[in-house]
């Protein structure tokens, strides 16, 4: 999996799997807890490498709430 | 222009017998950030995006959009005037992949279009066979156009579909299906969660719905949850609501309430069966601690040795014959004072001997019942630890492992209930 980079912010390119990621999360600004919660489930892909990460991301983002 | 980072790039293309190219191979070199291929009509400007479609996707898509007779498509990839006894028609084409190494890609013409069948391929890859081009990044989007290069066709297609395909296709075209990929995956995330097996907070909720308690249980599996600190409140009132109901007792908050059913699990018990009864006491202390005895003794020895200085010399004054039936007083035989032995005086040494000799006896008898009494509490000692649970003799963590068995056992009976 893609590390996240040490400023916690992702510019254009760096995730190759989802290139439209930065746009999508600089939309994901309303703070309600449904758009809380996609952006979280967005910031998680963002260290994706492959979609199989990106599942395990989003199960480890779901698992987090239900044990929360 | 600018590359896209990690894109695969086209470097090269070489393309014989296809379309318009004839039997020598052509090769285009594109290794540059602008390609433009300008030529005359019918130069070949079609063959080339057609022939790079074919690489991509095995196929044209002309056939597919342009619609009609399929039949004037037959024949219509491999050049016409190509020698029967030639069969190599193919593109080929340089990919520098993502890990900037040139591989090289060839498509193979085996089959033409012919009547009611598609045209076949056969794939390449640095000389080994594959059926699709993804190892390198490169994917085909969703047919007919999947691979839009030509621009007749993408236009064509684009204005004539379907409003939901031709956002699809400027969805390819612009590069956001990776967002749809991603909502699709989190659609499936949601979808395995939903097929997970249930917490222990609403397993324990829908236990509620087979006891009295079955309205409560429905009320807390129907609380919002997207809203946490609404969700919380929301099952704090219900419970506090349920246990007022279920108990007769008012909670102010979650730790009261706790209590209250604390005390009326346990009060429940007592009305079944009085295991509180049961509980054990105080501990048994491991040895009494024996009877200091030493100062009695001392000070018993003390009187004993002051006595028997002193009684001798009584009893043997005592003892004269002279003196049983005295009337008046007389001389003192041991300090020789005159008429310091008198009647009364001689009554009462008979008197302190004989309390002297029943002290004596009762000091004795004293000391038997002592001896007695310990050889009793010694004998309840050790028969104590059979008289009593063994439970007497449990650890704090023994006395806590049995409490919390108890609490399952009660609340897998309450459940069941």
């Amino acid at each position: 999996m893609h590390e996240p980079p040490s400023d916690g912010q992702y510019s254009a390119g760096v995730n190759d799997l989802l290139p439209n990621l930065e746009a999508l999360l600089d939309a994901l600004l309303d703070d309600t807890p449904a758009g809380r919660d996609a952006n979280e489930l967005s910031r998680a892909a963002a260290h994706a490498g492959s979609w199989e990460d990106v599942d395990d991301a989003l199960d480890h983002v779901v698992a987090g709430w239900t044990d929360s | 222009m600018t590359s896209i980072v990690g894109a695969p790039v086209l470097v090269w293309v070489e393309v014989r017998g296809f379309r318009a190219f004839g039997t020598e191979a052509r090769r285009l070199d594109l290794d540059a950030p602008l390609v433009v291929v300008h030529a005359g009509n019918s130069q070949g400007k079609s063959s080339l995006a057609e022939a790079l479609e074919f690489l991509l996707v095995g196929r044209s898509s002309r056939r597919d959009l342009l619609g009609g007779a399929k039949a004037e498509y037959n024949d219509s990839l491999r050049n016409a005037h190509l020698p029967s006894e030639e069969q190599q028609v193919y593109v080929a084409a340089g990919v520098r992949g993502s890990d900037d190494v040139v591989h090289e890609v060839r498509r193979e013409l085996t089959c033409d279009f012919a009547a009611g069948t598609d045209c076949r391929s056969r794939l390449l890859v640095d000389g080994r066979e594959e059926t699709s081009l993804a190892a390198l990044g490169l994917t085909p989007t969703d047919p007919p156009l999947s691979a839009p290069v030509l621009l007749q066709h993408t236009l064509r297609y684009v204005l004539s579909t379907e409003p939901k395909q031709r956002v699809s296709y400027f969805k390819a075209l612009l590069t956001l299906t990776d967002l749809d990929q991603l909502r699709q995956r989190v659609t499936q995330a949601a979808a395995r969660f939903e097929q997970s097996p249930v917490g222990p907070a609403v397993a324990a909720a829908r236990a509620l719905l087979r006891t009295p308690l079955a309205e409560t249980g429905r009320a807390l599996l129907g609380v919002d949850g997207t809203d946490v600190v609404g969700a919380a409140t929301a099952v704090r009132k219900i419970l506090l609501e349920a246990a007022r109901l279920a108990t007769g007792m008012t909670s102010a908050d979650l730790e009261s309430l706790t209590d209250n059913l604390r005390e009326a699990v346990a009060r429940h018990r007592d009305s079944v069966f009085p295991l509180r009864a049961f509980d054990p006491g105080a501990q048994v202390p491991d040895d009494p601690a024996p009877l200091d005895l030493t100062r009695y003794a001392q000070a018993l020895r003390s009187a004993d040795r002051a006595a028997a200085s002193l009684a001798p010399m009584i009893a043997a004054v005592l003892s004269v014959s002279a003196y049983q039936d005295l009337a008046q007083p007389v001389e003192c035989p041991v300090c020789a004072t005159p008429e310091a032995l008198t009647p009364a005086r001689l009554a009462a040494l008979r008197e302190q001997m004989r309390r002297t000799g029943a002290v004596d006896e009762a000091a004795a008898a004293a000391l038997a019942q002592v001896g007695q009494s310990r050889a009793i509490v010694g004998r309840l000692r050790d028969a104590m630890p059979d008289g009593v649970p063994a439970s007497a003799e449990w650890t704090p963590e023994q006395l806590g492992d049995a409490g919390r068995q108890l609490d399952r056992l009660s609340t897998s009976m309450f459940t069941a209930a």
